[in-house]
């Protein structure tokens, strides 16, 4: 496909919401959560020629988000995961002035869950993607897909009240 | 999806409408961002650049792709030509081979990152030629014993009765589970997973003592080894390896954006399993254990023998000449090359490794191989592993391709590999007899039975069942399997496997709603677990159990039934080990979700009455691992976490409780 920054953007502008919203909850903090859809952005506006169809916008770009937000957080997590398993306490998200607002319980909800329990809502509710789409991209059985979104939301059904 | 997930999804979803996205991330600012990177659009990463005009090789790429063919009907051609081309070059490659040089794999390896040219010949197939020696007679009569064996376990509750097992797949080859009985002692999993507790239930429940893990280590799953006395328990431990960040730090995890496998995470990860004797339940001493590279995936137990399955994932970290970077470890020695297969796709990053231990030594590995897989699902039978997994094509039907290990006495022999159209349900849509392997499989919008002989060759199939309709649940004995596609009524199909060249359909039983689990219960009846369906909305509206009469194979009927209103969903659905299903003993329990919280429901059954509800308590423990009901005798013990509920199997009051 051919685009320019104007294209990009328009096309940007259907899903930033629903972009910044996965990334959030996915890397905690409002920092994080931007540099990561920067990143992605950018990754994607680099590749954009191997896009065919405009309407495959959407999952596309959630595609490489998801797998920024992946890396990144094996980045910075990968130590604080070996300490907590050593018996450190989780780190707190750093003093962040997040307006969560209404959703602060959908963030404690989400802290409820792992790693790839979070991937999986995140990508259900902001990504709006079915249990076998969501195999695809994590290389999982669709089957195991439903029954760990279904674990997860049970996890996450308290907090929500 | 059911209502009350799709609830859930849609209060996160109007809870987190009012974010505020940051200004940066506004779309007019990012344009431009995206006109400044215009203007030095030059790449920045070498690596990318490349890979950016070979879109039909890229690995990492297929991932975003892929997705987007899978998702927007996005269908890049070049991708989908390579793979047909490579599922058609399965077809006719019968190489046997395993690697002999960790050269060789290093260099597959680095073939996968760099991709350069998309056909280079690694689609070999590793089929072992496996002779079928021995003679066929033999053979039917142990398979005749077998069947025997299923029958009277059916009928009668697992060896003695006096106490429940866990709800295994395969009759004969024991899994590893949370909740553990011995018929005095109950062994449980406690929250954190770093700890099994001891209860004596002898004259009350009573701790007496505590099995820890190391401190890095988080439990999985425990077996019990009744005539070694031993417990074995598999985790999972972290470990404080800095390799991987050394390598991203030096190999550009910038340039990685795109090629990110499924398992970063689990690059530092190990699995190991620790033998403790349990003569003396009261005091448990540590006798040993082994070790091996990757995350905890499964694990099985038969002929005294622990099998162990873990995932390793060595995405961007191999260096030349240096094996302990990409080659996983069993036992603290590197898998030898000849126990290396080869993948069957050429997508596949990670390793599985399986490793077997014998219980009286339990030390030392006594064989090991690892397979290059993209991540799949396990079935053992009595005599072989096989692991398959799906190749989601685009645009063409999905391809499963099936690998099979035989083992015996903790030894493994080579792999044999084979292939059907569609993908498989879960392990009870798999299923060896007699040396067959029969499945039955979702075809795009149909579904298909396959006979595959030992060799893996499809030699009977029946297609284009059901359409517009998966696979729910299956069950095979015998010569006959039983399975449940659903979408808007729930036909269970009856099918005659008699002859494995030609299966045939012998009966359609259509009823409302749909089961998910089938457990043959007494001679001649299948119990389904599943949910009730609406057949106007289409909305699940209450677990629902239906209990099938088999007696004529031909003329299916569904004997009774009963939903279970405002009872969400089971455990059972998704995880056959939370099943307590003894027809001798006549319970079937599991744990649901209900309005009024997680309850734990009993029942009998009586072919005039139907089914009994004897009991639903709600259950008071609270973890992220799952409830299991055991009995022993004439108690029923529910566990959850740190609390464990006991209930009398005679008037079903409750009679114990401890929280650990």
């Amino acid at each position: 496909m051919k685009c320019d920054a104007k294209k990009f953007a328009r096309m940007y502008e259907g899903v930033y919401k629903d972009l910044y919203r996965f990334s959030l909850y996915r890397m905690k903090n409002v920092q994080d959560a931007e540099d990561a859809v920067s990143e992605a952005v950018l990754a994607g506006y680099e590749k954009i020629h191997q896009l065919k169809r405009e309407e495959a916008f959407k999952s596309w770009i959630f595609a490489i988000l998801a797998n920024v937000c992946r890396k990144r957080l094996a980045e910075s997590g990968g130590r604080q995961r070996a300490e907590e398993a050593l018996g450190g306490k989780e780190q707190e998200p750093s003093g962040e002035d997040v307006d969560y607002g209404a959703a602060l319980d959908v963030r404690n909800a989400f802290s409820l869950l792992s790693a790839e329990e979070q991937e999986i809502v995140a990508l259900s509710v902001f990504g709006g993607y079915n249990s076998k789409e969501i195999g695809v991209k994590m290389r999982l059985n669709s089957n195991t897909v439903r029954s760990k979104r279904s674990r997860a939301l049970e996890k996450m059904e308290c907090a929500l009240k | 999806m059911e209502k009350r997930e799709q609830d859930i999804l849609k209060k996160i979803e109007e809870k987190t409408e009012e974010i505020k996205v940051p200004d940066s991330l506004m779309p007019e600012q990012i344009e431009k961002l995206l006109e400044e990177k215009g203007v030095q659009k030059k790449p920045r990463i070498k690596k990318i650049y490349r890979y950016g005009s070979l879109a039909a090789a890229c690995v990492a790429l297929a991932a975003g792709i892929f997705l987007a063919g899978q998702f927007g009907g996005e269908t890049p051609e070049d991708m989908d030509a390579a793979e047909v081309k490579a599922v058609e070059e399965q077809d006719t490659e019968e190489t046997e081979e395993n690697t002999d040089t960790y050269e060789k794999i290093y260099a597959y390896l680095k073939e996968r990152e760099t991709e350069a040219e998309e056909e280079r010949g690694f689609f070999d197939t590793f089929r072992d030629s496996i002779t079928s020696g021995g003679a066929d007679t033999a053979k039917e009569a142990k398979m005749e014993e077998r069947v025997a064996e299923d029958m009277s376990v059916a009928q009668s509750a697992a060896d003695g009765g006096s106490y429940s097992k866990t709800n295994v797949r395969q009759q004969g080859v024991d899994e590893g589970d949370i909740v553990k009985t011995d018929g005095r002692y109950l062994y449980v999993l406690e929250d954190g997973s770093q700890c099994i507790a001891i209860v004596d239930t002898k004259g009350g429940l009573k701790k007496v003592a505590d099995i820890e893990a190391d401190e890095n280590c988080r439990i999985q799953e425990f077996y019990l080894f009744e005539e070694e006395k031993k417990l074995v328990y598999a985790g999972t431990v972290y470990e404080q390896d800095d390799h991987w960040e050394d390598t991203s730090k030096k190999g550009g995890i910038e340039e990685d954006v795109l090629y990110i496998g499924q398992d970063l995470l689990n690059g530092r990860e190990s699995t190991k399993a620790v033998a403790i004797d349990i003569k003396n339940p009261e005091e448990p001493k540590e006798v040993g254990g082994i070790s091996q590279s990757g995350s905890y995936v499964s694990s099985r137990a038969a002929g005294g023998y622990l099998y162990l399955f873990s995932r390793y994932n060595v995405w961007g970290k191999a260096i030349e000449g240096n094996p302990r970077t990409f080659i996983p470890m069993a036992g603290g020695d590197l898998l030898r090359e000849k126990d290396i297969v080869l993948p069957p796709f050429e997508t596949a990053s990670m390793y599985e490794v399986i490793t077997a231990v014998n219980i009286e030594s339990p030390s030392e590995i006594s064989d090991s191989r690892a397979i290059f897989t993209d991540g799949g699902e396990l079935y053992v039978s009595n005599e072989n592993i096989y692991c398959y997994e799906t190749q989601w094509n685009s645009g063409v039907t999905e391809t499963t391709s099936i690998r099979k290990i035989g083992y015996k006495d903790g030894r493994f022999s080579r792999a044999v590999k084979g292939k059907v159209k569609g993908y498989i349900n879960d392990s009870f849509s798999i299923d060896e007899y007699g040396g067959n392997l029969r499945v039955v499989a979702t075809v795009g919008e149909t579904n298909s039975v396959y006979v595959l002989d030992k060799k893996l060759d499809v030699i009977g199939s029946i297609k284009g069942l059901a359409e517009d309709e998966r696979v729910y649940s299956a069950r095979f004995m015998g010569d006959v399997g039983y399975f449940v596609t659903f979408r808007e009524t729930d036909p269970l199909f009856t099918v005659d496997l008699s002859d494995p060249k030609r299966p045939k359909i012998i009966g359609k039983l259509k009823i409302p709603g749909f089961s998910d689990y089938l457990h043959f219960y007494g001679e001649n009846r299948l119990l389904g677990i599943g949910m009730s369906v609406d057949e106007d909305t289409q909305v699940t509206d209450g677990v629902k159990l239906s209990m099938f009469d088999l007696s004529d194979k031909t003329d299916v009927k569904e004997e009774n039934k009963l939903v279970l209103k405002n009872v969400y969903s089971t455990d059972v659905s998704y995880d056959y080990k939370a099943a307590l299903v003894d027809p001798g003993k006549n319970l079937i329990g599991f744990a649901a979700g209900t309005e009024g919280g997680e309850k734990y429901f009993l029942f009998g059954y009586d072919e005039k009455k139907g089914f009994r509800c004897h009991l639903s308590e709600r259950i008071n423990g609270s973890s992220p691992n799952a409830a299991r009901g055991v009995y022993i005798e004439e108690v029923l013990y529910v566990a959850r976490g740190n609390v464990i509920e006991g209930y009398s199997l005679k008037d079903y009051k409750k009679v114990d409780d401890i929280i650990l």
